[in-house]
């Protein structure tokens, strides 16, 4: 069984890293990690990121997890090639792209692209918010699921995931002691529903909520296909396109 | 409890609210639906007034008088203190950013 120990980065493509960079910063209130040519990192918590825009296509979404070891990825490999899907060994320096030791892709039964990891980068300086958001940390993702009760199967039997609670057919599945990391939401198509950041107490989620509502009527953009919304408890960005 | 009674500036005489307390903030969000629900005008809020850390909801009532849902007020230690200062403007009447439109004694002067 592949053993996740929490989610541990969200990568989504991007036509225009300059409007992703003014929300990301400007609305959201992460902390630019880094700007490389094609990538720009994020940081929302003691990790080197948890969030990088990579020049491309917004419907390029990945979602990494972490797992032990070499040894936990090397036998995770296994279980998923024997399974039918296929899976990438990440190259050195795809895994430096992406600040973690060693990593593999491979697609969950939906076609989400999923990525493992082992040793994500942390930072030796805590996290300095661009705005007072509250930002305590990068915390759960929604992912669409064209069959909801197949996907659980599979994030439950292949991988360790429980599921918490069920919100009618939406199973909230955790990893560790967070009650959900994973919710899978019946959709059409592959991608990442919503990116939940955890803030410090709800005066946060209140402030951002008429923070963000201020800023709908003036200038705070979205990157291309990409709508966000203050959520109750988490600050959430909703794919709609 | 941080205070009983506020005084507020005013050109009129009269109550400007009556406060009643509720559990916790989810009755603070469940009464600012069932109003909106019900088309009942919230004056201001939800929010949460600086000063006193106390959370709100302002409805209109009957003949304009005002009527408030509030949860979590601080309450004073017994230790004697100075009264703090705080400046008449939007963050001080509300942290989390909530204003209210046309009641001017709930208003920040300039805004």
């Amino acid at each position: 069984m592949i053993q996740l120990r929490d989610v541990s980065y969200v990568r989504l493509g991007s036509p225009d890293l300059e409007s992703a960079e003014n929300f990301a910063t400007a609305c959201l209130g992460l902390q630019i990690a880094e700007r490389g040519k094609k990538d720009l990192y994020l940081r929302s918590d003691q990790r080197a990121h948890t969030l990088c825009y990579s020049e491309g296509d917004p419907n390029d979404q990945t979602v990494g997890f972490e797992v032990e070891d070499e040894a936990s990825l090397q036998e995770a490999a296994s279980t998923l090639e024997a399974l039918g899907h296929a899976v990438h060994a990440g190259t050195a320096q795809e895994a430096e792209r992406r600040k973690v030791r060693a990593f593999i892709g491979f697609r969950d039964p939906t076609g989400n692209h999923i990525e493992l990891v082992v040793r994500p980068e942390r930072s030796g300086r805590r996290y300095f918010a661009s705005r007072d958001a509250g930002i305590t940390g990068f915390s759960h993702i929604g992912l669409n699921s064209t069959d909801p009760a197949r996907d659980e199967r599979f994030w439950t039997q292949v991988c360790n995931a429980r599921v918490s609670d069920r919100i009618g057919d939406i199973p909230l599945m955790r990893v560790n002691a967070i009650h959900h990391t994973i919710a899978l939401v019946r959709a059409p198509k592959a991608g990442i529903q919503h990116i939940n950041h955890q803030v410090e107490t709800s005066d946060d989620v209140l402030r951002s909520y008429y923070f963000h509502n201020e800023r709908r009527v003036r200038s705070c953009s979205a990157p291309a296909g990409i709508r966000r919304r203050a959520r109750a408890s988490s600050i959430s960005g909703d794919r709609t396109a | 409890m941080h205070h009983r009674i506020a005084l507020y500036p005013s050109k009129r005489n009269g109550l400007l609210y009556a406060a009643f307390e509720v559990e916790a903030l989810d009755q603070i969000m469940q009464n600012s639906y069932f109003m909106q629900e019900s088309q009942i005008r919230i004056v201001q809020g939800p929010g949460r007034e600086a000063a006193s850390r106390q959370m709100f909801l302002h409805v209109e009532g009957p003949d304009g008088l005002i009527f408030s849902y509030v949860n979590g007020m601080a309450e004073i230690d017994g230790k004697p203190r100075l009264a703090r200062q705080f400046p008449l403007n939007a963050a001080s009447l509300c942290d989390w950013g909530s204003e209210s439109k046309d009641v001017p004694e709930l208003r920040a002067p300039g805004r």
